[in-house]
């Protein structure tokens, strides 16, 4: 509660900061509610009406302030879920400064950081801006974001990047986090990005991450891109994880030792081939190999052909996961269409998963939704849709979902009519 | 301790550093917003030659996007409400990607269908793969079975 006092009256005060300083003011935004009706394993019958909010409000000025808010908030109709009657999420709400030049930012409040290994959600500060000669620093600190009963006295986290790059060609950063949990280090990592782009078809790009309090690499993450060469496109992608190292700072149950093995790692290389068969039409196979240095190995393959006219959609997909015993191996197809016609949009999807064992007595879940969307106006739709189901915990599954999702913006200038902001962006959670 | 000392030294020295430079940071800011306005998946190399070129959105890019929006994630603000990005990455969320777009069945989004069961093989053959959308900590959808 105290949190959200304090985030309110930072919100109401970036409000008066951007209204008296600012002749104009861009207001964007989406509200996307959800209600829907299903029946859980024990016959709960559920009623959620959800509520996502977001928007932005922006001064229009040379160097840009701004608030931006996103989150969300459900009440139960019915039965109550798990987790309670209510239950919300404030994901972000910061002030944002923006400047003209060198991509400088510094953001205060609710800040979901995204620099080199560090992709967390803090209440604090978040800056980075570009230097001369190829340079970008960046720097966050706060309170990590927990949702599980943690009292956050005495949490921190806090870290930077520092990047070098020569535009088109490459970027190479190193990043550094540190956690403290009640006081006592919690995280503390390291690590490395990479863009490179040595010739103008061959792209790699990857991270490797370090646990410098276990000290050993937690993760090395690569991906190839190579062409294109006329309609054809390879990918390659090889990954390396150390579980002892990657998994020594989660909570939650599954992922603890000895839940998970420490001793294992894990290796995966594969790739995939992209072909344009014509402007709309694309065929695509790809592997991987999951190769554990306990476990044994598995196999993940298959392939998808895929159409997207303008008014039509359509697409096929199949793939095989071959583990290591029966029970990690299933194979899984899909099919979907999409038409739309005028202001109304209709899309059927099906999908099968074949368990090679059983489950509960059960081989395959079958899964079929029907979509039918509307555009009201421009800014408002409305989507209705219903799915069924069979599956090991269901011998029939009937869920229903209507979606409303709308859309504003609006300009504000002192003395001026309210019109809409004149420069659109679209506004996109799709 | 001496070792943090040493970091947090470092890093106040490069902060300084960077604020002297900052005067000389003189490249204009990537647009805050793109000009145009793009839908589905866009093909940046059709208007860009530059390095923006290899920002195309193709079937891999749920692969890719991780990469970019480490190092550059001003670029990804350019088309994407942040609002975009937490519709998986928030770490505390109770409707699945998919079920929150059940009229864009093109689109690459998790969890599919009847994933309680197959989230069982899955988590299995890759665990790291749940960590980048339920986080490390905050994952109380995983915690309505995992106590």
């Amino acid at each position: 509660m105290r949190i959200r006092s304090l985030l309110s009256l930072h919100g109401l005060f970036a409000f008066l900061l951007i209204s008296s300083n600012a002749s104009a003011l861009d207001i964007t935004g989406q509200s996307r509610t959800y209600l829907m009706s299903r029946e859980t394993v024990d016959s709960t019958n559920l009623m959620p009406l959800t509520e996502y909010l977001n928007f932005k409000v922006d001064n229009s000025a040379k160097d840009s302030v701004s608030f931006n808010f996103g989150g969300w908030y459900r009440h139960d109709l019915r039965d109550e879920s798990a987790n309670g009657k209510d239950n919300d999420d404030l994901q972000y709400a910061y002030i944002s400064i923006k400047k003209r030049s060198g991509n400088a930012v510094l953001d205060l409040g609710r800040v979901l950081v995204h620099e080199g290994i560090a992709s967390e959600q803090i209440d604090g500060v978040h800056a980075r801006t570009d230097l001369k000669g190829g340079f970008t620093i960046a720097a966050y600190g706060g309170s990590p974001v927990e949702t599980i009963s943690d009292t956050r006295r005495g949490d921190s986290i806090a870290g930077g990047r520092i990047a070098q790059g020569l535009p088109g060609y490459y970027i190479i950063g190193i990043s550094h986090l540190d956690e403290k949990n009640n006081r006592s280090s919690f995280r503390r990592e390291e690590g490395v990005d990479i863009w490179l782009r040595p010739l103008t078809k061959l792209e790699v790009q990857g991270t490797s991450s370090y646990n410098a309090i276990e000290r050993g690499w937690m993760q090395h993450s690569y991906y190839v891109t190579v062409g294109p060469f006329g309609d054809l496109r390879l990918n390659g992608e090889f990954s390396k994880i150390d579980y002892k190292q990657f998994f020594s700072s989660l909570t939650v149950s599954a992922f603890t030792f000895p839940n998970i093995d420490p001793d294992e790692t894990i290796t995966t290389a594969g790739g995939s081939i992209d072909y344009a068969i014509t402007r709309q039409l694309t065929a695509i196979a790809d592997y991987k190999n999951f190769h554990y240095s306990i476990a044994g190995q598995a196999n993940y393959y298959g392939g998808k052909i895929a159409f997207a006219g303008e008014s039509f959609g359509m697409g096929v997909s199949g793939h095989r996961m071959d583990g290591a015993t029966a029970a990690l191996q299933y194979d899984e197809l899909g099919i979907y269409v999409s038409k739309k016609i005028a202001r109304a949009d209709v899309s059927l999807q099906l999908l099968h998963l074949a368990y090679k064992q059983e489950i509960n007595g059960v081989k395959h879940a079958d899964n079929a939704s029907a979509a039918a969307g509307y555009a009201i106006t421009p800014k408002a739709r409305l989507v209705a849709d219903v799915t069924y189901s069979t599956d090991s915990d269901f011998t029939r599954d009937v869920r229903a979902m209507a979606t409303f999702v709308y859309s504003f913006d609006a300009h504000y200038e002192s003395g001026k009519k309210n019109t809409p902001s004149a420069v659109k962006k679209s506004e996109k959670s799709k | 301790m001496m070792n943090t000392n040493i970091k947090t030294f470092i890093l106040g020295i490069l902060a300084l550093s960077g604020t002297l430079l900052f005067s000389c940071a003189v490249h204009q800011s990537t647009a805050g917003k793109h000009p145009l306005e793009v839908q589905g998946m866009p093909q940046c190399s059709e208007c860009h030659t530059d390095w923006r070129a290899s920002l195309d959105h193709r079937s891999d890019w749920i692969k890719k996007h991780k990469f970019y929006a480490a190092q550059q994630k001003q670029t990804c603000d350019a088309c994407h409400a942040e609002s975009f990005c937490s519709d998986c990455h928030a770490n505390k969320e109770e409707i699945k990607p998919s079920d929150k777009y059940p009229d864009a069945p093109e689109r690459t989004l998790p969890h599919r269908g009847d994933y309680l069961n197959q989230h069982k093989i899955d988590g299995k053959i890759n665990p790291a793969s749940c960590v980048p959308c339920h986080g490390r900590q905050n994952n109380e959808r995983c915690r309505e079975c995992h106590r």
